[in-house]
């Protein structure tokens, strides 16, 4: 009883302080910035884009983090292969100022050995779109997914 | 959300249990025995828009699919015969889901079983400890009958027949408190209750057969008791104009497998 009397009065001096705080608020509202779609968000929509479109047999996940200090964040693409014990392969990797959305650059393996990464910088959605929508029609992605679903397709299961 | 538990005995199982998680709208299939994973995701996923996720099995031999993504379901214990996963979707209750496949009477001696029947129930206390979750599903083929050692003794999987008894949550016995798990499979035997009369038969020359045995059951904590649809319990016998018994009545496992198949519901 005691236990639960001591804890109604603390989350009480909670409310209290927060109202008081928020009476002193110098900070403006705030809203998500518009426009130009983040590449944080049309990465991750692909990524589910592929799993349906292979049945979850390829599934794709972003992973962001941060580089250089901190002045740019880093999302990478990555395909796993469930039936493949999980298998993780990057595919691509996105960089941009963590405070701006555009300009990305987009590095992709181009699976050629002379010349083994394409580097591609997109000022707006479009460009960005358009970037991606080439890497995943490339040779090189079309060979790796192909040979993971084939792979995915033929594993037997250890029981 | 509504389970499926199948042991398919390696068969190639996927237009039937397509057919099952299509009519009865299954969230979760986990399987034992299942030969090649990917052929079972492709067959899951031949005609749906809400495709199955095959879960990260961690050297366990029972498969795991989900229709929610994989971030939703974590591996907090897992060894060869069972995995415990922790379940949390958005605005849902979260769930720990023990599944498993424990080890054949044929290989093992009743003895071995109801050892390993407790260090599973060891480790699913002490993760509900570590967790401060009590809300326990327990599925799986036990390969032991409700009434065997195993699934009744106390420190073992305590599983008990009545839902009375269960919501008294716990019995003490000397300096331990071991948590009951309600098992309704125990409503489940012979000709006289609801469904066949057991989900897997076998006929052998011992003087002590009993012939139906009820090895594939499901379990569930005092916390989750009003969340599980009694109703909704079915060992099901057939699916889309496919009989999974043959005419004599008994388990066809050339069409489907020696085992039934194992449907129920939570509402979490």
């Amino acid at each position: 009883m005691s236990d639960k009397g001591s804890s109604e009065v603390s989350s009480n001096e909670v409310i209290k302080s927060n109202i008081r705080l928020r009476a002193n608020d110098l900070w403006p509202e705030f809203a998500p910035a518009e426009g130009d779609l983040p590449p944080i968000t049309i990465l991750k929509e692909q990524a589910s884009v592929l799993g349906l479109k292979l049945k979850n047999l390829i599934e794709a996940e972003v992973e962001t983090g941060t580089t250089d200090y901190q002045r740019f964040l880093r999302h990478t693409l990555v395909l796993i292969a469930p039936v493949l014990n999980f298998y993780r392969y990057k595919l691509l990797e996105v960089e941009h100022s963590a405070i701006e959305l555009y300009p990305a650059t987009i590095k992709a393996s181009s699976g050629d050995p002379a010349n083994p990464i394409s580097s591609t910088e997109a000022d707006n959605q479009d460009e960005f779109k358009a970037a991606l929508k080439d890497i995943f029609a490339s040779a090189e992605t079309k060979r790796v997914i192909e040979n993971l679903l084939a792979q995915s397709l033929g594993a037997k299961a250890s029981v | 959300m509504r389970f499926l538990f199948w042991n398919v005995k390696k068969n190639p199982v996927g237009p039937v249990l397509s057919e099952i998680v299509g009519k009865h709208d299954v969230e979760v299939v986990i399987l034992a025995e299942c030969k090649s994973e990917g052929e079972i995701l492709v067959a899951l996923n031949a005609t749906t828009m809400n495709p199955f996720h095959l879960t990260d099995s961690q050297g366990t031999r029972v498969a795991i699919y989900t229709r929610f993504p994989s971030e939703y379901i974590e591996t907090v214990h897992s060894d060869k015969f069972y995995t415990l996963r922790r379940v949390f979707l958005p605005e849902t209750r979260q769930i720990l889901l023990a599944a498993m496949h424990l080890e054949s009477k044929l290989y093992r001696s009743d003895v071995h079983r109801w050892g390993k029947a407790r260090d599973v129930s060891a480790t699913i206390r002490q993760v509900e400890r570590e967790l401060g979750i009590f809300s326990t599903v327990l599925v799986g083929d036990l390969n032991m009958n409700p009434f065997d050692m195993g699934v009744i003794q106390a420190d073992g999987l305590h599983g008990v027949m009545t839902r009375a008894i269960a919501r008294k949550r716990d019995r003490p016995i000397g300096d331990d408190v071991f948590p009951y798990f309600y098992n309704p499979m125990w409503g489940r035997f012979g000709d006289t209750t609801k469904g066949p009369p057991g989900t897997y038969y076998v006929t052998t020359s011992s003087r002590d057969e009993y012939f139906w045995h009820t090895l594939d059951q499901v379990l569930i904590r005092p916390d989750l008791i009003d969340s599980f649809d009694e109703a909704k319990l079915e060992v099901l016998t057939n699916c889309g104009g496919i009989e999974f018994l043959r005419e004599s009545g008994i388990p066809d496992d050339s069409r489907a497998s020696d085992h039934l198949p194992l449907l129920f519901d939570l509402k979490i």
